[in-house]
């Protein structure tokens, strides 16, 4: 459980309006790899936040997230809770539940930019359209276990906060892959939609410590992938595929007695099987087709943070994984970053990144990145 | 035989992993009121006032920051059974209990709603003009919402309990308000000795890290010179802490509070630089086998102690409790 629950949501909050909250967050970066180099400032984004009760037994949220080059609601949901104790229904847009870090958006991360496995089997960002049950139920007096199993239709990835792509971020699991996009009909049977749950424990360990153990699930059962069109005009384009994630995750936090230190470390592991990626066969002829890659792939990433005090924290980070296309070359990138935070509403990151690839294509970035918080601001997750 | 099965219960039956179903807790509700508390001077006199007839499990540690307490699983299994939900409120604990509320989804206390203890507290201090963060970070809406630090607090806050438990327990009327007068009647024992400090301390001058003594050195008649804090929440800064030694030594300023959650190396250094000595005093009753009014007690004698001080001859102050 993150050490603000919920962030800074209730600060002034109002019993009848929605909380109303902006963030904004913008890098300066250097970047060098075999196709990038230089610098380039990022405002990654300026989102605008909006939550609160509707009635006891009805609760809303609402984020739009702003670039310099788009505008994306990136989650709009309604929460039911009456139906039963400690269970609640989601309908709408909202992050999947998926991990430790899925639900949360990247700006709120701890880590500068989403893992890297993550980013390359989920997206750097992954809202679903969709509902979603969820129940948590007391194991004893310091154990608490949970589960959701979610149903949705659309599910896009989006990203910001990856530095070695140009333009921001790709995600073979989510969405685009070179030319090759992922493709899913508009209207599916039932059974075809896309399928998430997640089951996990936290207990408390000690008096200043917490332990939790998860494992989550993705499940496409049909979708295809498009390449737009050949030479000789045809659509290029292969349906009827389909590719599940699976995830273990496991976490250890600590804080010292008077709240100021603390210790996070924290391990996940992912296995993708099915469908995996797709690309364009074009041996210079006029027609051309697509070839899809089926396997598995899998990877996994670390991290340790250590708060030294309430301004200061600093973390490592490494993500280790097998590509999404033939061969599966192995990718591994390292994090090195300090956080401090000015006030509690203004953060500053220095971080350190390195990536080395089987393929010989290593990548560095040297990355400042700055955050301010206005208002209430704040999103709904769950632990 | 009438069988009650929600969808939840069921998908938990097949996990093998039911909890103590409605039923059961029902049963234990009407032998024991749970009730959850967010700090441990609340908890010790929901204790005292429900006496037998209450379970009270307390949130906070006693020695961090109450504006973030890190939640734990067993934080959300208590809240999640609890009867009631008691915290000061004023926003003291704003960034973390709507949180907890809303992840422990007990359904009795989201229509409830929590006991706001501060509801209602005459003498509200440091109420900001306008909701601006260029006055500070920790603007607080409602006021300074660190009552627990004023003598007045005990009494107040044990009667706002007694009416609650006088509300889920009707039956139990007679014992809730004999327990509180009892309870009333302990806190004014002690609170004699407290007057007898206050007069010998009034009038002194005093800087705060950051302004959670603000009642405490009201109530004590102790003029409060700053903050090393230049806003509620902003850090010290070189220059403010420069300005701040300045205005101490001009004042004579001989005492800086801080909270065990603030860094005492800072606040021993602004004390030092301007001849003054940095005193830690707890900002609320500790967890284990503590009481608010041996707390207060604690913070009494340090501030007595801070100034080299002592009182004449000893006081009821120390007389027997209850227990």
């Amino acid at each position: 459980m993150p050490r603000l629950y919920w962030g800074q949501t209730s600060r002034f909050t109002n019993a009848f309006n929605p909380a109303i909250g902006l963030a904004v967050d913008g890098t300066f970066s250097h970047v060098e790899s075999d196709d990038l180099e230089g610098y380039k400032f990022d405002l990654n984004l300026a989102e605008l936040t909006m939550q609160g009760p509707l009635s006891p037994n009805w609760w809303g949220n609402f984020a739009l997230e702003a670039n310099t080059e788009e505008v994306e609601l990136s989650e709009s949901a309604l929460y039911y809770t009456g139906i039963g104790e400690r269970s609640s229904l989601r309908a709408g847009k909202f992050f999947i539940d998926f991990g430790k870090q899925m639900q949360i958006h990247v700006h709120d991360l701890s880590t500068p930019q989403r893992p890297a496995v993550l980013r390359e089997y989920l997206g750097a960002e992954l809202p679903g359209t969709g509902v979603q049950f969820d129940h948590w139920s007391p194991i004893g007096e310091e154990t608490a276990f949970r589960f959701s199993a979610g149903l949705f239709s659309d599910m896009k990835s989006h990203g910001h906060g990856s530095l070695f792509e140009e333009g921001g971020d790709h995600g073979h699991g989510g969405e685009d892959h070179d030319e090759v996009g992922m493709h899913l009909e508009d209207r599916r049977e039932l059974s075809d939609l896309i399928m998430t749950a997640r089951a996990t424990a936290m207990k408390d360990v000690g008096t200043n410590g917490i332990f939790q153990l998860g494992t989550s699930l993705r499940s496409l059962p049909e979708f295809g992938f498009e390449g737009g069109e050949d030479d000789a005009g045809d659509e290029l384009e292969v349906d009827g595929l389909d590719q599940s994630v699976i995830g273990f995750d496991l976490s250890y936090g600590w804080d010292s007695d008077d709240g100021t230190k603390g210790w996070d470390l924290g391990l996940e592991f992912l296995r993708m099987e099915g469908a995996l990626a797709a690309e364009v066969v074009d041996d210079g002829l006029p027609t051309a087709s697509l070839d899809v890659y089926d396997g598995s792939a899998q990877g996994w990433f670390a991290f340790v943070e250590h708060d030294w005090n309430q301004q200061n924290g600093f973390g490592v980070m490494v993500s280790a994984f097998e590509h999404l296309e033939e061969g599966a070359p192995m990718d591994t990138e390292t994090s090195i970053y300090w956080s401090h935070y000015p006030t509690e509403y203004t953060r500053f990151r220095v971080a350190a990144i390195n990536r080395e690839s089987d393929e010989g294509e290593d990548s560095q970035a040297l990355l400042f990145q700055l955050t301010g918080y206005f208002g209430a601001h704040g999103h709904p997750y769950n632990w | 035989m009438a069988f009650s099965l929600s969808l939840p219960s069921c998908l938990l039956a097949v996990l093998g992993l039911v909890s103590p179903g409605p039923e059961t807790g029902a049963r234990e509700a009407q032998e024991l009121l749970r009730i959850v508390t967010t700090i441990p001077d609340l908890a010790d006199i929901a204790r005292r006032v429900g006496g037998d007839a209450v379970r009270v499990d307390c949130i906070a540690r006693g020695s961090e920051n109450l504006h973030s307490v890190r939640l734990r699983p067993s934080h959300m299994v208590v809240t999640s059974k609890a009867d009631i939900f008691i915290q000061v409120g004023l926003a003291l604990e704003h960034s973390w209990v709507p949180g907890l509320l809303e992840s422990s989804r007990n359904r009795r206390i989201a229509i409830a709603g929590p006991l706001n203890v501060g509801d209602g507290w005459p003498g509200r201090i440091e109420i900001p003009v306008t909701l601006d963060r260029t006055a500070g970070v920790d603007i607080h809406p409602l006021g300074n919402p660190h009552i627990n630090l004023h003598p007045g607090f005990g009494p107040f806050a044990a009667r706002k309990i007694r009416d609650r438990l006088k509300e889920e327990r009707p039956q139990s009327a007679e014992m809730f308000d004999e327990r509180c007068a009892a309870y009333e009647k302990l806190v004014a024992g002690h609170a004699k000795r407290w007057s007898r400090i206050s007069e010998l301390l009034k009038g002194r001058k005093v800087v705060q890290y950051h302004k959670e003594f603000s009642y405490l050195c009201k109530a004590n008649g102790l003029e409060m010179v700053g903050a090393l804090e230049p806003k509620p929440g902003v850090p010290p800064t070189p220059g403010h802490l420069a300005k701040l030694a300045v205005k101490m030594r001009e004042q004579e300023v001989r005492v800086v509070l801080h909270g065990p959650w603030t860094p005492g190396r800072v606040a021993k250094d602004a004390a030092q630089r301007a001849g003054a000595r940095a005193v830690e005093l707890q900002v609320m009753t500790q967890r284990e086998g503590d009481s608010w009014h041996a707390f207060m007690d604690r913070s009494h004698e340090a501030l007595l102690e801070a100034w080299g001080l002592e009182l004449q001859k000893a006081e009821p102050g120390k007389e027997k409790e209850d227990g």
